[in-house]
């Protein structure tokens, strides 16, 4: 493999003229474990490259590390539209932050190759607080290498209340429920269920996401794949029923008719209107839910509810968000990387609970009261706390393709069967791409 | 046109050359043939080692059905892009050959288009195109029911579409190659075509069109080479849907590349390159032996 | 007359739908609130809400950052591009050597080969200039100097080498022959190239979208995407509408102003080579 490297390098710097060096900057060489010890340096500026997205609770903490510390933290604006595909574009030409605002789903820390790349935040005490989730969020092999203060993106499906009930119907538990709910809604001239094919994304919450939640309790489907005990195509396994379950709603006419182009935003403001039943969305959208009412909370409150909805019984899944989790990078320089663990200490200890103040949304550390929350978040939080399932994505590598994929099957150009082949060999070809 | 005295000061005149050369190896030269080399390496995020994997890259990206389908809706779109494009230049240019004020008028509308960023002709045409916009408001008025056809909702019409948007923002452009190659048919010929006895219909296809051929061959080696590259309309409009229906090369290149696959992401542009070469070289061989020697 | 009559008019009946209906929703719907932007329909406003729709853009929408970033690369590349190219297309013309002929045809290459991104990224990398304005400014001059030296070279090669050579009895030097006689010449291949550059440079996104990183050093197209993608403003075709139109504005009124011009340079300029 040696010789390979080799081989290729001379040809290229024969063909370029430029040595091709490997990518990264040899930093796996280094400790791992994030350094704690003694008093934390003062009047280093950090870089730190953050979502263009972040709330402004997240921006008003990073002002307050600065005064606390005498540290300087320079933001490097990365946007939400193009985040991930600019931030592995960065990372892959050996660019590194200090600072890391990344997703805490073990499918995107190993595309950035995080065990070599990040340091190991194990020992460091929010670990402890963060509990359960620090095991899912920024983990590789048990090793933790996120600090995660975002509330996870917790999944299920919201429903106009007032549509369900003049229909006569009940929150869906099961595909089975959602089924049932689409054939007595149809007749009734409301969409049933908003699908946002023109985001690319959201239509995988529906064909997967919620119909795996009951499957990927404590990661279990994830580690029968991880270990080759199942196979995501098996034509008899969980994923490929789940497939067929959207498929067969797709087909039946459940969806919207514009399922291939609707965007998220538009999707939540048609089931705020009363003209859908249920949008297959994450916490994520209740913030838009509250921008698109011009933030009645009230409002919102009233008219929609949120249930976790499984394959066959009533359960959320979760996934730790990209927005508040971060990492701190093996960049070679002590100081800076000694500054990079105070800077997590301090959002996790000292910063932590005025960041959850600000935030309105439920802490993810153990020792902080939850602020008071509107309506439709305590019922995510409630959801979440019903022993929700891990967003099945989270753990199997490659899946970051499953969005697109997805879209495929709403477009009707390939079968579920299909689907799940493809993903069998997008999850090969990244086991492959990170040697496993 | 090499004469003695410019043989005398040829050596030195090089250094003219010089920081052009300089600037297309670095930034253009050589990333290209670097091209060839990175279709076969296997380079990802995911580690720190770039090795050699031969034909893996193409492989892989045909079992995910991403090599094949994207070639196709490529040449596809291409396609699309190049004949509407030259067929309303060709049509606009034959009407506003004649240089007078009104069609000074109508040319410099026609051009306006050319000037906009293909990410604004996309956004501009998925309004006029989208269920409930002004295109399926007028259809609803002509015919018969209301209309609320998804023109980017559909795998077929959504190809087309797009492609139709990218012809319109050059149809312009191309519209004055096609004036300024007109304008060089000398008169003479036309009219003696005329006192022949040849109509419009004729004069044009005998007589103009194949002197034509310089602009011909110019626009569409630039309308199918510039086809096999796009991208922008397509983020603005589809970003590749719905499915895969519109994920031209180039986008697909971007996913490879967003994923932080950059060998596959450039197996993705070498076939680019593949496309362009089978397509242009031939062509413009084919369509200089149609010139009319004038 | 009456055979020119009905050209007009059936190039009138063309023009609505391509041309007038467009830009008519474009314009009148940048004006409207979001909610009757929402629908898209070709009406008047009830109400005129053009000064926040376009406040809005500016400020959230980083306009002037856009704008500022567009002219700092289009302006130094174009003038690089045309200085460079129309030295080496003198140098081409002009000079026997086998050698300059070959680097000749591989810079003509550029105009039909299309640039391979992903090792640009990688060389950009190596020279320390990845996601910098200097980098994708130096990209965009490598690829584009190509269309310039072919246009130019073909030019020099029809003018006569007779006030070249009188030039350099009297004296002169090669950089004064090239400044005082040459440059002036190619004045209208110049010109051509660089209405054709203006258009391509100012409004590309596909180099932008790999080379360029941070919101700070977007360029207009860059910041029209990032914000008609971004959730907040993405439906917004009130906003979105007048984005576009801030966008395409600067060309816009520089057309206007020299729309003759520009058509005849595209016109009789030698784009046909």
């Amino acid at each position: 493999m040696r010789t390979s490297i080799r081989r290729s390098a001379l040809a290229v710097s024969v063909v370029a003229g430029l040595a091709l060096a490997a990518c990264g900057d040899g930093s796996s060489d280094q400790p791992a474990a994030a350094d704690t010890a003694g008093s934390a340096p003062t009047g280093v500026t950090l870089t730190l490259w953050h979502n263009t997205a972040d709330p402004q609770a997240l921006l008003d903490l990073y002002k307050k590390y600065e005064a606390a510390s005498g540290n300087t933290i320079q933001l490097v604006d990365v946007p939400a539209a193009t985040y991930p595909p600019a931030i592995q574009a960065k990372w892959a030409t050996g660019e590194r932050p200090d600072l890391l605002e990344w997703h805490g789903n073990q499918t995107d820390l190993l595309a950035l190759n995080g065990a070599n790349t990040m340091l190991d935040l194990s020992a460091m005490p929010f670990v402890a607080k963060e509990g359960d989730l620090a095991k899912v969020a920024g983990a590789i092999d048990g090793k933790v290498y996120a600090a995660s203060i975002g509330f996870p993106s917790v999944s299920g499906v919201f429903y106009n209340k007032q549509v369900l009930a003049k229909a006569g119907l009940q929150p869906p538990a099961s595909y089975a429920d959602l089924a049932s709910a689409c054939t007595t809604l149809k007749s009734s001239g409301v969409t049933p269920i908003v699908i946002a094919g023109g985001d690319g994304w959201p239509p995988q919450i529906l064909s997967g996401w919620n119909y795996m939640a009951e499957y990927n309790v404590g990661a279990a489907y994830d580690t029968q794949v991880n270990s080759g005990q199942a196979k995501v195509n098996d034509a008899n396994g969980p994923l490929v029923a789940g497939l067929k379950a959207f498929d067969t709603l797709r087909t039946s006419g459940c969806f919207n008719s514009d399922a291939t182009t609707a965007k998220w935003t538009t999707s939540l403001k048609d089931l705020l209107d009363g003209k859908a039943a249920f949008v297959p969305q994450n916490s994520d959208s209740i913030s838009q839910l509250d921008s698109i009412a011009g933030g009645d909370t009230r409002k919102v409150d009233d008219t929609i509810g949120f249930v976790g909805v499984s394959a066959t019984r009533q359960l959320a899944n979760y996934a730790p968000t990209v927005l508040g989790t971060y990492y701190a990078p093996k960049t070679g320089d002590a100081t800076r990387q000694r500054a990079a663990a105070d800077f997590i200490d301090f959002i996790t200890g000292t910063g932590y609970a005025g960041y959850v103040t600000a935030s309105g949304a439920p802490p993810t550390l153990t020792g902080t009261a939850t602020p008071q929350l509107q309506g439709l978040w305590q019922e995510v939080q409630t959801a979440y706390q019903a022993g929700a399932g891990l967003t099945f994505i989270s753990q199997l590598p490659g899946f970051n393709n499953f969005g697109p994929e997805t879209g495929k099957l709403l477009a009707g150009q390939e079968s579920p069967q299909q689907t799940a082949d493809r993903m069998q060999t997008y999850l090969l070809q990244a086991k492959a791409a990170a040697g496993k | 046109m090499i004469t003695a005295s410019s043989r005398r000061r040829g050596p030195g005149l090089a250094w003219f050359a010089a920081p052009a050369i300089l600037l297309v190896s670095v930034f253009f030269l050589v990333p290209f043939l670097a091209n060839a080399v990175f279709a076969f390496v296997q380079w990802t995020g995911y580690s720190d080692t770039i090795r050699w994997t031969g034909l893996t890259n193409f492989s892989l990206l045909g079992q995910l059905g991403i090599l094949g389908h994207a070639i196709r809706v490529t040449i596809v779109y291409a396609v699309i892009t190049m004949t509407v494009q030259n067929g309303v230049g060709l049509a606009l240019a034959t009407a506003l050959q004649q240089t007078n004020r009104v069609n000074t008028v109508f040319r410099s509308i026609f051009f306006v288009p050319v000037l906009m960023s293909p990410l604004a002709a996309g956004y501009i045409w998925s309004a006029v195109l989208s269920p409930d916009g002004p295109a399926n408001d007028f259809l609803s008025a002509v015919l018969p029911g209301s209309v609320h056809y998804a023109y980017l909702g559909h795998s077929v019409s959504a190809l087309i579409t797009v492609a139709c948007v990218d012809a319109w923002k050059w149809s312009g452009l191309a519209t004055l190659v096609y004036i300024a190659g007109l304008n060089r048919i000398p008169a003479q010929l036309v009219d003696a075509a005329r006192i022949d006895g040849a109509g419009t219909w004729r004069r044009f296809w005998s007589v103009k069109f194949p002197l034509l051929a310089p602009a011909v061959t110019f626009n569409v080696v630039i309308t199918l080479v510039g086809a096999f590259s796009a991208l922008d309309v397509v983020f603005a409009t589809t970003s590749g849907g719905p499915g895969d229906a519109t994920t031209l090369l180039n986008v697909a290149l971007y996913t490879q590349y967003g994923q932080s696959y950059f060998g596959q992401a450039s197996a993705l542009g070498l076939v680019v390159t593949g496309l362009v070469v089978l397509t242009a070289v031939p062509l413009i061989g084919w369509l200089r032996r149609r010139e009319v020697p004038m | 007359m009456t055979a020119v009559r009905v050209r007009y008019l059936l190039l009138s009946l063309f023009a609505i739908p391509w041309i007038v209906l467009p830009f008519w929703l474009l314009i009148i719907n940048s004006v409207k609130s979001e909610g009757e932007a929402g629908v898209l329909s070709v009406g008047l406003p009830s109400s005129w809400h053009a000064a926040t729709n376009y406040a809005t853009v500016v400020h959230q929408g980083r306009y002037l950052t856009g704008l500022g970033n567009s002219l700092l690369i289009a302006v130094p590349s174009i003038v690089l591009v045309l200085g460079l190219g129309s030295m080496a297309a003198w140098a081409y013309a002009r000079s026997p050597r086998r050698s300059l002929r070959l680097t000749y045809y591989l810079s003509v290459l550029s105009i039909v080969l299309p640039p391979a991104i992903i090792p640009t990224v990688y060389t950009l990398t190596q020279l320390g200039l990845n996601g910098s304005r200097i980098g994708y400014l130096l990209t965009v001059v490598g690829t584009r100097l190509g269309m310039v030296i072919f246009l130019c070279t073909g030019f020099v090669r029809t003018l006569p080498v007779d006030w070249e050579e009188a030039a350099q009895l009297d004296g002169a030097g090669r950089w004064q022959i090239y400044r005082r006689i040459v440059l002036p010449l190619l004045a209208p291949a110049l010109f051509t190239g660089a209405i054709l550059l203006v258009i391509n440079v100012w409004n590309d996104f596909f180099f932008a979208l790999f080379l360029l990183q941070g919101p700070g050093r977007a360029t207009l197209p860059l910041t029209l995407y990032q914000f008609a993608s971004s959730s907040a403003y993405g439906l917004r075709w009130n906003l979105v509408f007048a984005h576009v139109i801030l966008t395409s504005l600067p060309l816009l009124v520089a057309y206007i102003i020299m729309q003759r011009r520009v058509l005849s340079g595209l016109t009789e300029g030698g784009t046909t080579g």
